[in-house]
This record gives structure tokens, sequence and C-alpha cells, in this order.
């Protein structure tokens, strides 16, 4: 562990803060321009954003209809 | 020259659907998670756990190999489970919206659709799988100590093998499941008793399909390419040239009828 002192804890986990960002982002532009999805909107905005990593992943697998 | 008009429209399609950005994404958060999670194990417990005063907690020091393979084998669970999500229903979807029919009013050849299909879909699936495990190098570097560039180029190219036959694995059940649930469950289902087949008689089926991230964990530690590694992943080759072939035996009939 004495890397651990010279590492900064924010700098490792940045990157993986950044990643699920966008993956929120990605997500949300998506639902926005969406017309058909299974349930309604508002339940996909609360799951993309409260349910980390997993809930953009179901809405991608399964959220979306096809037009 | 049809081969490519329908490899770019599925390119297009994977992009307007946005898995060309979120599956790269998801699969680097699979990678790293492992690695991140066990450096910082130590650190998590001490301030969360309720451990008594002057305990003392010797985590078994890990080596890059080790780290490494940590997220191979996050790979092989989520990253194959994602994989086999995202093309499930590419083409049984396509024919209960009726878009096989019309693209295969004109024509086309089998052959091209399937491929075209398979490619596009291993496209994704190998760049996903770069840009992930190049985060994962990234960091097992950063954490654990140096791997060589050879073994990390060798691992991604011996691994994506796996992912290809995963992907093959998908089509073949596409072509004559009905819904794209039952292509899930029949994929899952066999890549379980493959594995189920690998735990009990394994050891001595060294060109097992699924003896490839054990090879890959004795080519990490002894940076060799072993004999046994290559003859698996020939294994694998030809099963995918099966499947595909298969695959695209079993499109035509069923288009006939």
């Amino acid at each position: 562990m004495e890397a651990f002192n010279d590492l900064n804890l924010f700098q490792l986990l940045v990157p993986l803060i950044i990643i699920q960002f966008i993956l929120v982002i990605v997500a949300l532009i998506d639902l926005i321009k969406r017309e058909n999805t299974l349930g309604p909107k508002w339940m996909w905005t609360l799951i993309i954003i409260f349910v980390t990593t997993l809930g953009p992943i179901i809405y991608f697998v399964v959220g979306r209809k096809h037009d | 020259m049809q081969w490519m008009t329908l490899f770019n429209k599925e390119m297009l399609e994977n992009w307007r659907n946005k898995k060309w950005l979120w599956v790269p994404l998801v699969m680097m958060i699979v990678t790293i998670m492992d690695p991140i999670s066990y450096y910082f194990l130590p650190y998590i417990l001490e301030n969360m756990g309720d451990m008594p005063d002057g305990a003392i907690l010797e985590m078994p020091a890990v080596k890059a190999e080790a780290a490494f393979m940590m997220s191979i084998e996050s790979l092989s669970m989520y990253g194959a489970l994602i994989l086999i999500l995202i093309f499930m229903g590419t083409i049984t979807n396509e024919r209960q919206l009726g878009i096989t029919e019309l693209i295969l009013a004109k024509p086309i050849d089998y052959r091209n659709y399937i491929t075209a299909k398979w490619a596009a879909y291993i496209s994704l699936a190998i760049i996903s799988l770069l840009v992930s495990l190049s985060m994962s190098w990234y960091y097992t570097n950063l954490l654990f100590g140096s791997l060589s560039i050879q073994l990390f180029i060798l691992t991604v190219a011996f691994y994506s093998v796996w992912f290809i036959f995963v992907i093959s694995l998908t089509i073949f059940f596409n072509t004559f499941c009905k819904n794209a649930g039952l292509v899930v469950a029949c994929t899952i289902g066999s890549l379980f008793s493959l594995s189920g087949i690998n735990a009990v008689v394994g050891y001595r089926l060294t060109w097992f399909p699924n003896q490839l991230a054990a090879h890959l964990n004795e080519m990490l530690l002894t940076s060799e390419v072993s004999g046994a590694l290559l003859g698996t992943v020939g294994i694998i080759i030809c099963l995918i040239l099966l499947l595909l072939t298969v695959s695209i035996i079993i499109f035509q009939r069923k288009e006939l009828i």
C-alpha cells in the first residue's frame, strides 16, 4: 500500500465516474428523442439517474421500443 | 458490393441505436471495477467494516498478471452477457417486424445477409474489448505493476476469438428461435452447459473451448504462447466456422418454407 499515498483516491476514481456520467447522459438523450418507450418516460428517467450503471443498461436493452 | 451495403446498414443501425457508445462504456466499467475494488479492499474494510481494534489485515499481494486476469474473468461473465443481450433480437426482431421480408424481397444472397450482420457485431465487440482492456491495462500498470505490451496485445487477440464465438452462437440461435427471449435462454444455456462440461472433464480436454481463460492465465504468467493455447484457439475458430455455415443453411431452409 505504499503507492496508496502517492496516488490520489480522487484521481483513480475520476475516470470511472466520468464513464458512468457519460453513460447516463447518452441514455437520457436517447430517452428524450425517442417517441415510444416501454412504460412511462418519467419512470425511465428515474431508473437511469438513480440506478447506477445498471439503470442505463436496462434502459438500452429493454426500455426502447422499435419504431 | 452487396455485402458492403448490408454491412453499412448494420453499422448505421448500431450507431443510431447508440450501441457504439454504450457497449464500450459498459465494458470499460465491467473490466476496471474488479481490479479497482480489489485495490481498495483493505481501505474499504478499514473504514466501513466493524473491525475490532488492532485487527491486522494481510491481503495477499496481487501481481499485475492476476489483476489483469480479473478483468478477463469479469468480461467472460458480464461482457458475454452484454454481447448476447445486444445481439439477441438482430434477426428475430427483424423477422417479427417484417424487415427481413423487405430486405430479402430483393435478390440478396443469404450468406451476405448473415455474414454482414456477424461482421458488424464483431467489429463492435472487438473495439469494445480493445478499449476496455486498454483501460484495465492502464489501471493494472498504475496499481499492480507493469505488464508488457506484447502480452496485452496477445491477450486481446486471443480473447477476441472467444467473443466471436459467443456472437456466432447467438446468431446460430437467432436463425431458428421465434423470439429474442428464447435466443438469450438458448445461448446462455449452451454457454452454461459448456462450462459445466469443462468443470467436470475439462482437465482431460486441454483443447476444450472453455479452457481458453486458463491457457491465457498461463500465458500471462510464463510469457509464452503454449501449444495448448493455440490448439484451443484453433478449435474455437473451427466451431465459429461450423456455427456460421449451419446458421446460413438453416436460414435458407427457413425462408424457403
